[in-house]
């Protein structure tokens, strides 16, 4: 009896979940379920959030500021707050300009075209385990998995999950991203490796008698299938010779400061042209 | 459909909550305030819309969740046998095993998944769950209890 309850209470939970996980990490279809529903449903919680707290920045800016300046007479404090105002409309609006283009001049690599996202939250809920920021751009706008993610200074990370309107972007800063870089210079290629967000990335896979230099510029190198060529990606920062490795002991530092980012450029690959072909061959 | 009202506001601000402090759950607390008052519906109707919205929002393949609030609301049942479950005592043993939990199924299933994790960045998450845990419950326990849920009987 003991044992039927055993099994009744423990093993039997235990099983389902076991078939429910495994089922789902064959299929994704909960994956996609979750990331359909619940990022949409995260998604439209922090975008009108974000408004407001832009508004109240703005007003908090604008006016809570001024009441210092209360000891002024009235005709001269209206006319103050008006040019406060307009400055600050005019300074927001030009540092926006000044964002927006940059990003614009960002030239994609040929046959790739490129669009712009917001950034509206950074990794959150007691589940990420990866380093990530979420973008206002979904499936809806084309944007799919392992969609290289940029800025004009160089590369990001790629797109991890989407939903319809969202998408999550693995950085390069996190331990499980790898991308295949090389120097620009000395043409040396390696693997580079994020190891947490506050430490420096590690470049893999250097032999000890390739060239590499201090300073060095890595680009991608466009051995995988999901970066184009030539992207800036990192800049060395250290080079060590270890006596117990075969390979040199590599540091690099991201040219993008992620932590402050507000825009992104997601850019999207050209269709191969084997496949269009198959897919007008479907019937 | 006031109580869908407020726990959709909860749900909001626990959300907003988990976009300054990432890698704790806000939304649990409710849970086990739901269980505490008996409102076994309301629990797994909320449980199977915060797995949902845990999952997507998370970078773990899904499943986490599910073993997160079962592991809590097993021990609620278990530890209900011996404590009175609005003790203060109560909530905090539910804290420190939400830590160990939370702990637990992050490294197995990051080792299952074979993704690597930073075990450091790792124990400060369980360990904020642990501060943050009876704080929340004991606000939206005191709002809900009294504002909420004692005006429908």
């Amino acid at each position: 009896m003991r044992a039927r309850s055993f099994v009744i209470a423990i093993l039997l939970p235990l099983f389902l979940y076991l078939s429910l996980y495994t089922w789902n990490w064959r299929t994704g279809h909960l994956d996609r379920l979750a990331t359909n529903t619940g990022m949409e449903f995260v998604g439209w919680v922090l975008v009108p959030g974000e408004w407001v707290h832009a508004r109240l920045r703005h007003y908090w800016n604008s006016y809570i500021n001024l009441l210092e300046v209360r000891q002024e007479n009235r005709y001269l404090r209206q006319r103050l707050e008006e040019l406060q105002l307009t400055r600050m409309k005019l300074e927001r609006q030009a540092a926006e300009a000044r964002r927006l283009k940059r990003l614009l001049k960002f030239s994609s690599p040929e046959g790739w075209s490129q669009f712009g996202a917001k950034v509206i939250a950074h990794k959150m809920g007691p589940h990420a385990v990866a380093e990530t920021i979420f973008v206002d751009k979904g499936s809806t706008d084309e944007v799919r998995k392992d969609m290289p993610v940029l800025t004009p200074e160089g590369i990001i990370g790629r797109v991890y999950r989407v939903s319809n309107s969202f998408a999550s972007v693995l950085l390069l800063t996190d331990p499980n991203s790898r991308i295949p870089v090389l120097g620009r210079k000395s043409r040396t290629n390696g693997i580079l490796k994020g190891q947490g967000p506050d430490s420096a990335l590690e470049v893999m896979y250097v032999p000890q008698n390739a060239a590499l230099y201090d300073h060095e510029l890595l680009v991608t190198s466009g051995l995988s299938d999901i970066f184009p060529k030539g992207l800036p990606v990192a800049r060395i920062q250290s080079i060590t010779h270890s006596e117990t490795s075969l390979f040199q002991n590599v540091q690099a530092e991201p040219l993008v400061t992620i932590r402050f980012l507000e825009e992104v450029l997601l850019i999207k690959k050209p269709r191969s042209p084997i496949k269009a072909e198959e897919k007008l061959k479907r019937p | 459909m006031k109580e869908a009202f407020w726990w959709f506001a909860y749900t909001v601000f626990g959300v907003w909550l988990q976009k300054f402090f990432p890698g704790v759950d806000f939304l649990a607390p409710g849970l086990i305030v739901c269980l505490q008052l008996a409102k076994f519906r309301a629990a797994l109707l909320l449980g199977l819309a915060w797995t949902l919205i845990q999952e997507g929002m998370g970078s773990l393949a899904f499943g986490g969740s599910i073993l997160w609030y079962a592991g809590l609301c097993l021990v609620f049942f278990q530890t209900r046998a011996y404590l009175a479950t609005e003790s203060p005592f109560f909530v905090l043993i539910l804290s420190v095993f939400a830590a160990v939990w939370h702990f637990a199924i992050i490294s197995l299933l990051s080792s299952l998944q074979g993704l690597s994790m930073d075990a450091q960045q790792l124990f400060y998450e369980s360990l904020q769950t642990a501060v943050f845990f009876p704080m929340l419950w004991v606000v939206i326990f005191l709002i809900y209890s009294r504002k909420v849920a004692f005006r429908h009987g």
